[in-house]
């Protein structure tokens, strides 16, 4: 498990990125989360949903309602304008810290 | 699931509603794919989870509430400003008269546990009067000490001026001679050296207050040890006492060894000193009281001549000041009480009134999907927000109106002069206030939530039902009827000052000034000493320009109210002067001509009046009428002391103890005529001149003539007269101050209560007002309309506001010096003031309802 500070700083750009390409619920959200860091990442739901209700009201994420018949009533998740530039922002600056720390502490990347 | 269900409330209800259910189910099934030890391990995280973000989103919305509410706040500013004033007003009127009445009333006095602090000291029979009553003497202290049980410890005191050299410019102090046991028995360390022990070479010693060792000895850290003139005999400093250390009285300042030679014991009524004592642990007051009634029991029988009439004045420390001041604190707290209750009316109206403006608002953000939970917490914030600016706001006006209450605190008690606001007090009122602004704020939430979405879309903002203007309208009576009580109050007691004022003391105190110039003993110990230097700076002050007359006293009328003795008339039986005291005062020539003092028959007090010739007495006229009932009393004599005198002359009587209390008959000797020895407590000490115009210029030649005559005496409390009297009334002024400014108030906001309420009426009924102009009806009937319905809630106030005044005005009839509880004069002209201001309040509103426009009216629909 990652440390817990470092999980804090990075949630929005890991949330951001995940519903970048379609629209996606919070479960979901959560199970690619996991699966994509090969389980180094895990958002529990309780502290994942405070997130998108937050990204939310910020306006960084539209929240929408679907029920599909046979199943329960979901709020799909997509990245809105303002998200976007978000992201590309967020994207850009954790570039340069990686790049920062490569270079101060000799850690390749994968 | 139901323990999972319970967690989820921790979160906000508005997140719940958003997420509740898919959580839920996604925890069943994680729930389900787990087995054994890891269930445990998920309950355990869901939990910590929960825990460490329920918070997180509950800050998170309350930011947003505040900057949606400052937003609100800011677009309807007459209405925020508006409630934070109210709130301040109702926050910092209580704040400040409860931290004053906290102070003066409650609070434990700055002692070691100060509950067991006691004052015993002589009384009478009939166990009248508060405080100290009549001095101990010390045989009957011995004895009280000695044969009582209940104490861990006694002492004794005494107070006494005294001429401070060598430290400064001579300065006057005043001290307070103790026994060793005294500063012990209050507990408090001194910050630099020690307290008094019973030792041979403390004689001599003094301890000083922190604010003499501030101003008269430059907080020297040295100051132990220093050596200190007083009245010319040398004294070393051996302890400061701490900042904040009163006793017996802010006034003293430094404390000198009290003792006691076998023949001050001899003399039963040699009364000048009092006692302080702690109560032994588990000894209540009443058990000591019963004990020491016993022992004055015993002594009266033992010593019948001298202790017949000895009772005692037993009391805490706590509790030494007069009823009347308890009183007046109290009144002054439930006026800030009745204050505190109007501004909340006030703020509920005004809260109700935003209500009423945001019905529509509130439907359309229901209708676009706001959770009802989510309305009511930024209303919630909003009216937080509002008393939260309004306390601050509040405290300042408490912080700065604390001040205006400080000729409240009674100067008998050893506290010092200056209250602070009390957090505790501020807590409360603020508490009252939030709940107000709470309970109110919520109003239209739980409304919006009521009625369907629809309905309220649908009226517009003509909704607005009979309940809540009915509430409002009781809001509106109740701030009128406590602007009554605080009009009738405070008319009361403003009558009760004028009568006050109006007493005639008996002498005129114009253009009167007055010096302490004390002689100090024993370099002033021969009689001929002391007349000598009255003579000397008499005859130099009566020739400076401006003067018209001068003389030296024993004793002012209001500044020194004891030097009670008693006389013996021949022909009379001899009467104790407990029951027939006289006020005696020495006086040198031209005493009554200075003080304005009437001479009714006979003579002044003359230069011959010398030790060698007969030795006179002037008298006032109810001594004469109490001795010498319809007869001349010129020319007759009585015993005063061991020598007989023939009066010469009657003047008018004058109030020598107050303003406000009755005084004894009062005796007038010649300072030239007094006996060989004399107890310098006796002295003409007082030097008084009645000047012409300006009165400043004469202060620095009279310094000059007294530092010429005696380079070391000092010249001290320099005031004119009318500033004595002044003050008799200063802690009435200081409270009708503070009442007048309440009354004040009460009734600005309730002009403001009543002109907001029915400026709403009439833009409620603007539609049924326009209909009725339309169809006929006279403007003027419809304004008597809006006038009567003013009228209708200001006597629904009014009549409640009487009832409550009269019953306040009774349980402080104390306060009003004979006015009745029921004045009329005071009820028609409050009732018509609070009457005049219901007028002013309804007056625009009716006139709008006039101008109203039928077709403008109609055509908004």
């Amino acid at each position: 498990m990652l440390d817990r500070e470092l999980k804090k700083g990075s949630a929005e750009l890991i949330i951001l990125s995940i519903v970048e390409k379609r629209a996606r619920h919070g479960y979901e959200i959560s199970r690619l989360i996991e699966s994509q860091s090969g389980g180094q990442l895990k958002f529990h739901i309780a502290s994942l949903y405070p997130l998108l209700y937050r990204l939310e009201e910020r306006g960084w994420l539209q929240g929408r309602w679907v029920e599909k018949p046979g199943q329960r009533r979901r709020r799909f998740y997509r990245l809105t304008a303002e998200g976007r530039r978000v992201l590309a922002s967020q994207r850009n600056t954790w570039k340069a810290f990686v790049t920062a720390m490569r270079l101060i502490t000799g850690v390749d990347h994968a | 699931m139901r323990i999972y269900r319970l967690l989820l409330y921790l979160y906000p209800a508005s997140f719940r509603a958003d997420y509740a259910a898919e959580m839920e189910a996604i925890f069943r099934s994680q729930l389900r794919d787990a087995r054994g030890g890891a269930r445990i391990g998920l309950w355990f995280a869901v939990v910590h989870e929960v825990i460490m973000n329920a918070p997180a989103v509950h800050w998170d919305i309350l930011k947003q509430d505040v900057r949606y509410s400052a937003r609100t706040l800011n677009r309807a500013r007459g209405f925020a400003l508006t409630a934070v004033l109210v709130t301040a007003l109702g926050i910092g009127a209580n704040t400040a008269a409860f931290s004053v009445a906290d102070f003066v009333l409650l609070r434990p006095l700055p002692f070691a546990d100060p509950d067991a602090l006691v004052r015993l000291c002589e009384g009478p029979r009939t166990g009248a009067g508060w405080g100290c009553m009549n001095e101990l003497s010390p045989a009957n202290y011995r004895d009280f000490k000695a044969m009582s049980s209940s104490f861990e410890s006694m002492g004794a005191f005494t107070g006494a001026g005294v001429n401070l050299v060598g430290v400064g410019e001579p300065r006057r102090l005043e001290i307070a001679p103790v026994t060793p046991e005294v500063l012990p028995i209050l507990g408090v360390s001194p910050v630099l050296g020690r307290v008094f022990e019973s030792r041979e070479d403390d004689r001599s010693a003094v301890v000083i207050s922190y604010g003499l060792w501030q101003s008269q000895f430059a907080a020297d850290a040295s100051v132990v040890g220093r050596t200190v003139r007083l009245d010319g005999v040398a004294h070393t400093v051996i302890g400061v006492m701490p900042r904040g250390f009163y006793f017996p009285t802010r006034n003293v300042q430094m404390w000198t060894a009290l003792t006691f030679r076998d023949e001050d014991y001899e003399d039963r009524t040699n009364t000048y000193i009092r006692g302080v004592a702690r109560l032994k642990p588990g000894v209540t007051f009443e058990q000591a009281r019963a004990d020491l009634e016993v022992i004055a029991g015993r002594l009266a029988r033992d010593y019948p001549d001298t202790n017949e009439e000895t009772w005692i004045s037993f009391f805490r420390v706590r509790e030494n000041m007069s009823p009347r001041f308890r009183l007046m604190l109290l009144a002054v707290g439930g006026a800030s009480l009745c204050l505190l209750l109007l501004t909340c009316a006030n703020l509920a109206n005004l809260l109700l009134a935003r209500a009423a403006g945001r019905e529509r608002e509130l439907a359309v953000r229901a209708a676009l999907g706001a959770g009802r939970e989510r309305l009511m917490r930024q209303l919630v914030t909003e009216s937080l927000i509002l008393t939260l600016v309004g306390g601050v706001a509040g405290l300042l006006v408490a912080a700065a109106g604390v001040p205006l209450f400080a000729s409240l605190v009674p100067d008998t008690l050893p506290i010092a002069t200056e209250p602070a606001v009390d957090l505790r007090v501020v807590a409360f009122a603020a508490l009252f206030t939030t709940l107000t602004a709470f309970g109110f704020g919520l109003f239209p939430a739980i409304r919006a939530g009521r009625r369907t979405a629809f309905d309220a879309l649908r009226e517009g903002v003509r909704a607005g039902g009979g309940a809540k203007q009915r509430l409002r309208a009781v809001l509106v009576t109740i701030e009128v009827a406590m602007s009554v009580i605080l009009l009738i109050t405070s008319g009361l007691l403003i009558r009760a000052v004028w009568r006050v004022q109006a007493i005639d003391p008996g002498f005129k105190p114009e253009n009167v000034l007055i010096f302490h110039v004390p002689l100090p003993r024993p370099k002033y110990d021969k009689p001929l000493q002391r007349v000598q230097f009255y003579d000397r700076v008499l005859e130099r002050v009566r020739t400076l320009p401006g003067v018209q007359s001068a003389a030296f006293t024993s004793g002012l009328p209001m500044v020194t109210t004891g030097l009670i003795t008693g006389v013996t008339i021949p022909g009379r039986e001899a009467v104790s002067r407990r029951r027939e005291g006289v006020s005696h005062r020495w006086v040198t020539p031209q005493y009554f001509r200075t003080m304005g003092i009437p001479l009714q028959r006979g003579r002044d007090v003359e230069d011959r009046d010398r030790a060698d010739r007969g030795w006179v007495a002037v008298v006032s006229a109810s001594f004469a009428e109490r001795y010498w009932p319809g007869q001349d009393p010129i020319g007759k004599t009585f015993r005063h002391l061991d020598d007989t005198r023939t009066v010469v002359g009657v003047v008018g009587d004058i109030k020598v103890r107050g303003l406000e209390r009755t005084s004894e008959p009062q005796m007038y000797l010649p300072a030239a005529q007094a006996p060989d020895p004399f107890p310098g407590g006796f002295d003409p000490k007082d030097l008084v001149i009645r000047h012409s115009a300006q009165g400043s210029a004469l202060i620095s030649a009279v310094r000059q003539i007294v530092h010429s005559i005696d380079a070391e005496q000092p010249v001290a409390n320099v005031r004119a007269m009318n500033d004595v009297i002044a003050g008799e009334t200063a802690s009435r002024r200081g409270q009708l101050q503070v009442l007048s400014v309440f009354a004040v108030v009460a009734i600005l906001l309730c002009a403001v209560g009543i002109y907001g309420l029915l400026a709403y009426t009439v833009s409620q009924r603007s539609q049924e007002i326009g209909v009725r102009l339309a169809l006929g009806a006279e403007p003027a009937r419809v304004g008597r309309m809006i006038l009567a319905d003013g009228m209708r809630l200001a006597l629904f106030g009014i009549v409640p506001g009487v009832l409550g005044a009269y019953a306040a005005a009774r349980g402080m009839s104390a306060l009003l010096f004979g006015i009745a509880p029921s004045d009329p004069a005071t009820f028609s002209t409050a009732i018509g003031v609070a009457l005049v201001t219901v007028l002013a309040g309804t007056l625009v509103p009716a006139w709008r309802a006039v101008r109203l426009s039928p077709m403008s009216v109609l055509r908004a629909e």
